[in-house]
C-alpha cells in the first residue's frame, strides 16, 4: 500500500507545516504555499489496494512514496515519518470514512518552544535533580495530532440531600443554640461545549486532561495537509465510551454548581440524577508535543498543549535534597520560635 | 481657631490629669479606716463570736509564720469605698499590710453593705493564687457565707489558703515572677517543646508543598471550563423543614475585675495607691 506525501509544487520535494507561520515550507527550495495553493495541486486519494498484512502483530505495511522504503505501521498511526528519508507520510485510509476527523487545531507552538517550555517547567523546582532539565535528556520530542472526541450537551440536573442552619443568640445566663434540619432540593438547566475526551488508548488520559483547555476558536476544518511534519493517529476509542467518560465530568461540575452557596451548612448530598439533551460529539485532531526524557535510566514523559502552549509533566525530585530542605527550614524555624517564646 | 482650642484643651487635661490621681489617691488614703495591722482579724460587722475571733487569729498567725506571707479578715456593715474590691485593697494598702519589699499577702473582705465576698493578693501572694485557686477558695467559704456562718466562713478561707500554699506558685504563673514593687513579671524564657512541634510542622509542610509542586500530571473530573455560563439556569434550593434542636451553655459568672490584665493565670490590677493586686469575690 502506498502511503501519501505532500509534494512541493516547485521541486516536488516533501513538505513540511510550519506553525508560526501557518504556511507549508520546502526545506529545498524554500517555498511557502498556504492551504488553498496545496489543494489546487493536491492529489484525489488513491483508491486503497488490498493490504499486505506483515508478520509484525498489529502492523500494517506501507511503502514510502519518495524512497519505496517499507513502512511499518501499527494500525492506529495515520501520519508518520520514513525512517530512511525522514519524509512525512499520511496514511490517507486512516484518514477517510468514519476516521475521518471534522476538525483539526494545526500547530502553533514549534518543537524549539516545546524545549523552551521543557526548561521552564523545571525552573524554580528547588528539589529538582541536578541537570535534569538539560535538553540532552530529552530522548525524544514529537509532533503528534492526538484523536479526541469533543461532546457538547445540555443537562437538566437536580441534588436533593439534608442540610442545616444554624442560629445562636443569648441571654444573661446562656448561650443559646438552635439547628434546624431541612430537606433541600435543588435543580437547575446546564450547558457543556466541546468536554474533550482523548480518543487513543495509547496516550495517558491524565497526561491530556492536564494540558487542557485547548482554544476552540482556532479550529479549521480538517485537512490532510496539516498533518504534514507532525505524526498523527486514529480514535481507538469509540465515541460510545468516550461519551460516558464525558458525561460524567459534565454531572460532577453540574453538582459543584448546584452545591455551591447553597444557603445549609452542612449539606449532605443524598441523591442526584439528571437528564440529557440535544447531545452532539465531533471527532477532531488536536496538536500536542511530546517529550520524552530519559534520566539515571528512567523515562520520564513530559506533554506541551501545541496550541497554548501548556507544558506538564511529573519531575522528579532529589531524596537528598527534600532532606536537606527540610533540616534548613526546620533549623530556622526552629530558632525564630526560640526567640519569639522567649520575647513573649 | 478650632485647632488652637483642641491643643490648649489636651495641654489642660495633660497638665491636670496627675493632680487628679494624686487627689484620688489622697481622699482614698483618708477615707480608709485605720487599724493595728498585728491583730489580722476585724470584725467590724460583728459577725464572729470571742471564741471564732480567737480561732482565726490563731490560724492567722500560724499561716503567716509558715508562707511568710500576710494574711487578714475584715468585716464590714457598711462600705463607704462603693465596691468591695476597691475596700479590701485600700484597706490592706493604706494600712500597710504584707510582708518583705513586695507586700506578700492576702486579704478577705466579707461585705454585708453589698453582700459580697472579696479576696485581694498581693505580692507574691498574686503568684501562689491564680484565679482557679481563688475560685476554689470562694467555693469553699461561699457555702458558709450563704448560711450565715460566717466564722467558718472564714476559718475555711484561712484553711484553703494554706492548702494552697503548701503547693507553691499556681502551674499557671510558673513563668512569672514579683519583683520588689509586687509586680508580676513574666520571666523570659524559651519554650523548646513548642518550639521544636511548630518547626517541625513547619519544614514538613513546606517540604511537602515543594514536593508536589513537582507533580505537574492531574486527571480531571470536572467539566468546569466547558460550561456555558449564559446559558445556565440555577433555580433557588427548597427546603422542606424537618426537625430542629436546641440546645444551651450556661454562661459562668464571676465578680473578677473586668478592668483587670490577665498575667499568666491571674487577673491583676492596681488600687488607688498604685500596687499591683490580683483577687476576685462573689455575691452571697
Amino acid at each position: 500500500m502506498k502511503a501519501v506525501n505532500h509534494k512541493c509544487p516547485n521541486c516536488n520535494a516533501s513538505l513540511k507545516y510550519n506553525p508560526k507561520s501557518k504556511n507549508w515550507i520546502c526545506e529545498y527550495c524554500g517555498g511557502i504555499f498556504s492551504l488553498k495553493d496545496l489543494e489546487k495541486n493536491e492529489n484525489k486519494f488513491k483508491n486503497v489496494t488490498e493490504k499486505v498484512k506483515d508478520n509484525s502483530a498489529d502492523m500494517d505495511e506501507y511503502y514510502c512514496e519518495d524512497c519505496g522504503a517499507k513502512i511499518l505501521a501499527d494500525k492506529n498511526t495515520s501520519a508518520t515519518f520514513c525512517v530512511y528519508c525522514k519524509n512525512t507520510v499520511l496514511l490517507k485510509n486512516r484518514l477517510t470514512d468514519k476516521f475521518a476527523p471534522v476538525k483539526i487545531i494545526p500547530f502553533t507552538k514549534t518543537k524549539e518552544e516545546a524545549i523552551e517550555g521543557f526548561k521552564k517547567v523545571c525552573k524554580g523546582k528547588l528539589l529538582m535533580p541536578k541537570e535534569f532539565d538539560d535538553p540532552k535528556n530529552i530522548k525524544e520530542i514529537t509532533g503528534v495530532y492526538i484523536p479526541f472526541w469533543l461532546y457538547s450537551c445540555d443537562m437538566d440536573y437536580k441534588i436533593t440531600g439534608k442540610g442545616n442552619r444554624v442560629s445562636t443568640w443569648s441571654t444573661s445566663d446562656y448561650i443559646y443554640t438552635k439547628t434546624d434540619t431541612y430537606q433541600v432540593e435543588r435543580d437547575g438547566q446546564f450547558s457543556f461545549s466541546n468536554i474533550p475526551v482523548d480518543g487513543s488508548t495509547r496516550f495517558n488520559d491524565a497526561i491530556m486532561n492536564s494540558i487542557e483547555p485547548f482554544d476552540y476558536s482556532e479550529l479549521v476544518d480538517f485537512n490532510p495537509s496539516y498533518l504534514a511534519g507532525f505524526l498523527s493517529e486514529k480514535y481507538d476509542v469509540e465515541a460510545n465510551d468516550a461519551k460516558k467518560i464525558c458525561i460524567d465530568r459534565a454531572k460532577e461540575s453540574c453538582c459543584d454548581e448546584l452545591s455551591g452557596d447553597i444557603g445549609y451548612a452542612p449539606f449532605i448530598l443524598e441523591n442526584k440524577n439528571g437528564e440529557i439533551k440535544d447531545e452532539k460529539t465531533d471527532y477532531v485532531l488536536l496538536p500536542v508535543w511530546m517529550l520524552n526524557v530519559k534520566y539515571k535510566d528512567k523515562l520520564y514523559t513530559f506533554a506541551m498543549n501545541g496550541e497554548t502552549g501548556k507544558m506538564i509533566g511529573d519531575i522528579p525530585y532529589s531524596l537528598k535534597k527534600a532532606v536537606f530542605t527540610w533540616i534548613i527550614i526546620f533549623t530556622i524555624s526552629f530558632l525564630i520560635m526560640l526567640f519569639i517564646t522567649y520575647v513573649i | 481657631m478650632k485647632n488652637k482650642i483642641i491643643f490648649f484643651i489636651i495641654t489642660f487635661l495633660l497638665l491636670v490629669a496627675p493632680f487628679k490621681t494624686v487627689a484620688i489617691s489622697n481622699s482614698a488614703k483618708e477615707n480608709t479606716i485605720k487599724v493595728d495591722t498585728s491583730k489580722k482579724i476585724y470584725d467590724f460587722a460583728d459577725l464572729f463570736s470571742d471564741a471564732e475571733e480567737k480561732n482565726l487569729f490563731d490560724k492567722a498567725v500560724t499561716y503567716i509564720k509558715k508562707y511568710d506571707m500576710d494574711i487578714a479578715v475584715v468585716t464590714i456593715k457598711e462600705n463607704n469605698k462603693g465596691s468591695a474590691k476597691s475596700y479590701a485593697e485600700d484597706f490592706y494598702d493604706y494600712n500597710d499590710f504584707g510582708e518583705n519589699k513586695s507586700k506578700d499577702g492576702l486579704i478577705l473582705l466579707i461585705d454585708m453593705d453589698n453582700r459580697e465576698l472579696w479576696i485581694t493578693t498581693t505580692g507574691y501572694a498574686q503568684l501562689v493564687y491564680d484565679d482557679g485557686r481563688l475560685e476554689k477558695i470562694l467555693d469553699d467559704i461561699y457555702y458558709y457565707a450563704s448560711i450565715e456562718d460566717y466564722g467558718m466562713s472564714a476559718a475555711s478561707f484561712i484553711d484553703t489558703a494554706s492548702r494552697f500554699a503548701d503547693l507553691g506558685v499556681a502551674d499557671s504563673n510558673s513563668n512569672y515572677y514579683v519583683d520588689d514593687n509586687g509586680e508580676m513579671v513574666k520571666k523570659k524564657s524559651a519554650n523548646y517543646l513548642i518550639s521544636i512541634l511548630v518547626a517541625f510542622a513547619l519544614s514538613s509542610f513546606t517540604t511537602y508543598i515543594f514536593i508536589s509542586r513537582h507533580k505537574g500530571i492531574r486527571a480531571v473530573n470536572e467539566a468546569g471550563n466547558y460550561l456555558n455560563k449564559e446559558k445556565t439556569r440555577i433555580h433557588m434550593p427548597m427546603g422542606h423543614f424537618l426537625t430542629t434542636f436546641t440546645s444551651r451553655v450556661p454562661i459562668v459568672h464571676n465578680s473578677f475585675d473586668s478592668t483587670s490584665s490577665s498575667h499568666g493565670g491571674s487577673s491583676i490590677s492596681h488600687g488607688s495607691s498604685g500596687t499591683s493586686h490580683g483577687g476576685g469575690g462573689r455575691h452571697f
